[in-house]
């Protein structure tokens, strides 16, 4: 940790990543008790991507988000109520109940849309980052991405203008060592950082799990995009402590109960903040009871203001097919 | 009515199962490729137990690159191998559009017949899984617009062990659908050898009164239908087409003749698809038999969407062809 | 000048004419008078004789195919001749459009259009300048018939109800439509049928061994005509029984007079024909949804050949004597045994009479004869017991039947007409009042 924190700054990164743990662990029993219509990816285990890439960019900034997007939409500043009506499919969700879990989608905050198509916002992200361009906006864009995502050919079609034109976006590479039910190393040849340097591109390797590495990481790469230097590749190491999606239960043919064990005890990235903050004695651990009460208290409200709110009217069905 | 009295059910997704296994045991070129397909057994898991049997070497868990395993499939059943290559989601067949339509589809006519790609591509389609707009569609018709490929449909667990088997048999690319809602219907599937020629459909049930022409997943949605109208006197024929391209004509124009109404429903989006084809067939073939015209059910020109409350009204519903069915024979 | 073959009217009102065969071959020779090709009207099928001697040329129309009266068809071209040169351009400046068929004159677009949309063929149009113009168009409609400018208005029917109407020869104006916006759908249509026809017996079944009869043509074209006929026409009967003493005792003084060759169906034409001079609205067709009264009274009498029944037409009957009657009908019947009727002896009729008494018949109802809107049915003469004036007397009668088509008729004018007809059989003097 190179830079100096103040309690205030590291207590709103516990925070956030709090925000998506508790968003998520609602989730998963909303799943469990029905309430939920289809599955969810949960993001559990990787929130220090999310909030520290999203902690270094600004609110007009841009990202692009995926099937396992829970986490970059809140950490952008997406709020519980209208996220939990989206997941229901209701009528106050960001998407009206059109897009559900995979699509949550919010101008407002920047949020260019979720993806469920693995690699699909590649040239999104890359087209924004162009447009920032030509506009001379100094707005910088990240594509989040999964591993998996690396073995698709759009992401390397843009990559390569990218980083011919120096357009100003970040390539935010999630290794969680799967794809789906499958490790990376079955599918994947070569190295990671391998495929940026083929571009000439600049790219960093990160603890996904320690969100002050990924935050000063991410703090890089982006005010180079935003200085006209050009796209980075942003390659975070972590883990998702449950399944592939919700109904993922029975894991041991893929991943092994000690593999779990060890990320959620030793590499828990909540854990690991609050522990480098007592060790500092930076705060006490009342503080994070508190700041959890604070926001399971927030959920619960959210929650229940999804489950009220109506469904969207029929009328909604065929709305907004064309601008 | 051409499923036997067997005495074993099985469901849709075991039935997928033992058509391949039969034909991997049967011919040693065959071979399957596909993101998490082996341990996994694909995301249904309907292809359990077949890495166990046949080896990493012949189920084949592939990055996620659909143009690539598509690609790779053109190349293999070029050169002696015959490829079925997995594609989880019927959406995502769009990324593997070129490799089929530019490539698989056009390979044979294009060298005068010298090459041909006798390969299978297995896919979904379907809605009300609560999976939006890009888990969700079903878009065969894309697929039965192009010369060169062939389409099947199957609906039931008996169609699709049949039709599959023949499939992998047949020396042209064909691609197979099957709707993701269905791996758990259970139906007859007799022990042993069969196959089902490709083109040639079936009528799930004879009627008089009123020809539903159902594919895939919407066979059923004709099915109860049938069974809501029969309750009021009217008898409905329900006919499967089963391969969608190359299409059975005669079977669909013979039962329009016979019974001077149809309803083609369809999971497809209404314009430009499966639907305006079989209507238009059977306008054309029955057109001085027609006593009302021909209607059809599709999903609504709607990107699907999340919400059940929307999901449900975009897909055809038995109601709807009950509907429907009840207007074009007078009875409302 | 070569020769042009066209497709000839031979009814009234009628407006095409099927070609069912070329009897000759493009190229192949051919003498005047014979037979060159057969069509089919809505009445009949003929055989159309050579116009002229020479080679078949220019043959356009193929057997199977619709062909509106008085198009050309073909030409027959003398040795030596060829084919009419097409009319050459007309000035330099002009686009030389390739077309098959040259144009026989200059038609102005508007023409063109109107001749369309009213259904006339603008070939037919005669032009009063260089060429034919709206003027041209509308004069020639307002010349035509008024039954032919009305069409009558579009039915709304399902296919179906139209392909089992036109099998069953329905016409859909009877109609009453169930559909929606009141279509006529397939079981209207089948209503209708079962409303015509009269319930018959459950037909016997044929014999196990029943050997398909291969019918003539001429047999199915009755076929299908009495068939439609007797499903399109409103048919109504009205039965009378006569005394034919008079119709005998003038039989008789003809017989002694030496013309032995008159019959009882002879003077019964004579008689209809007087009679319907009195009663035009017997006279008279329905046509499209008109009632069109003929000029001419054209008797066709029907006559049985080997191969079916065929309606030789006696025309202007009302203005020939007996002698003339009797003498057209032997030629009639002659030809008609032969198969040598020409179309002249096989068109235009506007009542017929069918005579049965010779085989003993008592009485029987006929089917009407379409576009005609009555049929007399004669019986045979037979001596009966009769009271008259409270006597009990012997008398010659004669059982009358008159079949007439409701729309063109009703049941009071046929009642008239047949009470005139009586008059005049018992009183064939009246027949100079
Ligand atoms: C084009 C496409 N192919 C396949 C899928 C199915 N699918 C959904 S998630 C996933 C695995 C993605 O792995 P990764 O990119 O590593 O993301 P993670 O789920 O690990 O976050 C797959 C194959 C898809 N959604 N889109
Ligand atoms: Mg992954």
């Amino acid at each position: 940790m190179s830079k100096e924190y103040d309690v205030e700054q590291l207590l709103h990164f516990y925070q956030q990543m709090f925000r998506i743990r508790a968003f998520e662990e609602k989730t998963n029993e909303l799943y469990q008790r029905a309430i939920m219509p289809g599955l969810a990816h949960l993001y559990i285990g990787e929130e220090a991507v999310a909030v520290g890439v999203c902690e270094a960019l600004r609110k007009d900034d841009y990202i692009t988000s995926t099937h396992r997007g829970h986490g970059h939409c809140l950490a952008k500043g997406a709020s519980f109520d209208r996220m939990f009506a989206e997941l229901l499919g209701k009528h106050p969700g960001y998407c009206h109940g059109k897009g559900g879990s995979m699509h949550i989608a919010d101008p407002d905050s920047g949020n260019l849309g979720a993806n469920a198509i693995v690699g699909g916002s590649a040239g999104i992200a890359t087209g924004a980052a162009l447009s920032m361009k030509m506009q001379g906006l100094d707005r910088v864009v990240v594509c989040f991405f999964g591993e998996g995502a690396l073995n698709e050919g759009l992401v390397y079609e843009s990559m390569n203008m990218a980083q011919l034109w120096k357009l100003p976006v970040i390539y935010c590479c999630e290794n969680n060592l799967y794809n789906e039910y499958t490790p990376y190393q079955e599918t994947t040849a070569g190295t990671f950082l391998g495929r940026p340097a083929a571009f000439g591109m600049n790219a960093v390797e990160v603890d996904g799990q320690d969100v002050l590495a990924v935050y000063e990481a991410a703090g890089q790469v982006i005010e180079r995009a935003r200085k006209g230097e050009g796209p980075s590749f942003l390659l975070c190491n972590t883990y998702r402590f449950y399944g592939h999606h919700v109904g993922d239960i029975d894991r041991s043919y893929y991943r092994s109960k000690e593999e779990e064990l060890y990320w959620m005890t030793e590499r828990d990235p909540l854990k690991l903040l609050a522990n480098w903050m007592l060790d500092r004695k930076l705060t006490d651990s009342n503080v994070f009871t508190q700041i959890e009460n604070e926001i399971r208290a927030e959920v619960e409200a959210a929650v229940q203001f999804a489950i009220n709110a109506p469904y969207p009217p029929k009328e909604e069905v065929d709305q907004h097919v064309y601008a | 009515m051409s499923t036997p009295n067997a005495v074993r059910e099985i469901t849709f997704g075991q039935a997928v199962n033992e058509a391949i296994a039969e034909e991997m045991r049967r011919d040693p070129r065959v071979f399957m490729i596909g993101e998490d397909i082996a341990e996994a057994g694909t995301t249904f898991k309907v292809l359990k137990g077949l890495v166990e049997e046949f080896g990493k070497e012949r189920i084949i868990d592939s990055p996620i690159a659909e143009a690539g395993i598509t690609g790779i499939g053109v190349g293999a059943a070029m050169t002696g191998m015959r490829p079925i290559v997995d594609i989880m989601f019927g959406d995502f067949i769009t990324l593997a559009m070129d490799q089929l339509v530019n490539q698989a589809a056009k390979i044979h006519y294009m060298s005068g017949g010298k090459w041909s790609v006798p390969m299978v591509v297995r896919t979904t389609l379907g809605a009300t899984r609560r999976s939006a707009a890009q888990h969700s569609q079903s878009l065969h018709a894309w697929l039965c617009h192009i010369p060169g490929l062939k389409v099947i449909a199957p609906s039931t667990p008996y169609d699709a062990k049949g039709l599959l088997k023949s499939a992998i048999r047949d020396n042209s690319p064909v691609v197979t659908f099957e709707d993701k809602m269905m791996f758990q219907l259970k139906g007859p599937v007799p022990e042993g050898e069969y196959t089902i020629p490709l083109g040639v459909a079936d009528i799930k049930r004879v009627g008089k009164d009123i020809t539903l022409v159902g594919t895939s997943s919407m066979v059923h949605v004709a099915l109860e239908a049938a069974k809501i109208l029969a309750e009021i006197g009217i008898e409905a024929e329900v006919v499967d087409p089963r391969t969608l391209k190359p299409l059975d004509t005669e079977t669909l124009i013979n039962s329009a003749k016979k019974t001077s109404r149809a309803i083609v429903i369809d999971e497809g989006h209404l314009s430009y698809g499966v639907t305006a084809e079989i209507a238009s067939i059977i306008a054309d073939g029955a057109f001085y038999y027609l006593d009302a015209p021909v209607k059809r059910l599709g999903a609504m020109d709607v990107p699907i969407p999340f919400s059940p409350a929307l999901e449900d009204l975009t897909v055809p519903t038995p109601a709807q062809v009950v509907e429907m069915a009840k207007t074009l024979c007078g009875r409302v | 000048m070569a020769t042009e073959v066209f497709m000839p009217a031979l009814g009234i009102a009628q407006d095409t004419g099927k070609l069912l065969e070329w009897l000759v071959q493009e190229g192949e020779k051919v003498t005047k008078g014979q037979p060159i090709m057969v069509i089919e009207t809505d009445k009949t099928t003929v055989e159309i004789e050579a116009p002229a001697s020479g080679v078949l040329a220019n043959v356009r129309a193929q057997p199977g195919e619709d062909v509106p009266v008085g198009q050309v068809i073909a030409h027959i071209l003398a040795e030596g001749e060829a084919l009419p040169a097409p009319t050459p351009p007309q000035a330099q400046t002009q686009p030389s459009i390739p077309s098959a068929e040259p144009p026989t004159k200059l038609i102005s677009p508007v023409a063109a259009r109107l001749a369309a949309e009213k259904g006339i063929d603008i070939q037919k149009v005669p032009s009063s300048r260089d060429r034919v113009t709206k003027e041209d168009v509308l004069a020639y409609l307002a010349a035509q018939p008024q039954t032919q400018k009305a069409s009558p208005p579009r039915v709304l029917a399902s296919p179906k109800a139209r392909r089992l109407a036109q099998e069953a020869g329905i016409a859909f104006g009877a109609l009453h439509g169930s559909g929606p916006d009141g279509a006529i759908l397939a079981a209207d249509v089948l209503q209708a049928i079962q409303n015509r026809v009269p319930p018959t017996p459950v037909a016997p079944q044929p014999p196990v061994a029943a050997q398909p009869f291969a019918a003539s043509r001429m047999w199915k074209t009755m076929a299908k005509r009495m068939a439609e006929s007797w499903q399109t026409v409103p048919h109504f009967f009205l039965e009378s029984e006569v005394n034919a003493s008079a119709l005998l005792a003038w039989r008789e003084q003809l017989r002694a007079r030496g013309h032995n060759e008159v019959t009882i169906t002879d003077l019964l034409l004579k008689l209809t024909a007087l009679a319907l001079r009195q009663h035009p609205r017997l006279n008279a067709s329905w046509i499209g949804e008109d009632i069109v009264l003929h000029q001419e009274i054209n008797l066709g009498l029907a006559v049985m050949v080997e191969e079916g029944l065929l309606v030789p037409v006696i025309h202007k009957a009302d203005q020939l004597g007996v002698l003339e009657i009797a003498a057209r009908r032997q030629k009639l019947i002659a030809g008609a045994q032969a198969n040598r009727l020409s179309l002249e002896e096989m068109s235009g009729g506007t009542f017929t009479l069918s005579n049965l008494g010779m085989f003993g018949v008592s009485a029987f109802s006929a089917i009407i004869n379409p576009p005609e809107a009555g049929i007399l049915a004669i019986g045979t003469i037979e001596e009966k017991v009769i009271a008259q004036q409270g006597q009990m007397m012997v008398q010659p009668r004669l059982r009358l039947t008159l079949s007439l088509d409701h729309r063109v008729v009703d049941g009071a004018r046929g009642a008239q007409f047949l009470q005139t007809l009586k008059g005049l059989i018992e009183e064939p003097l009246r027949s100079l009042d």
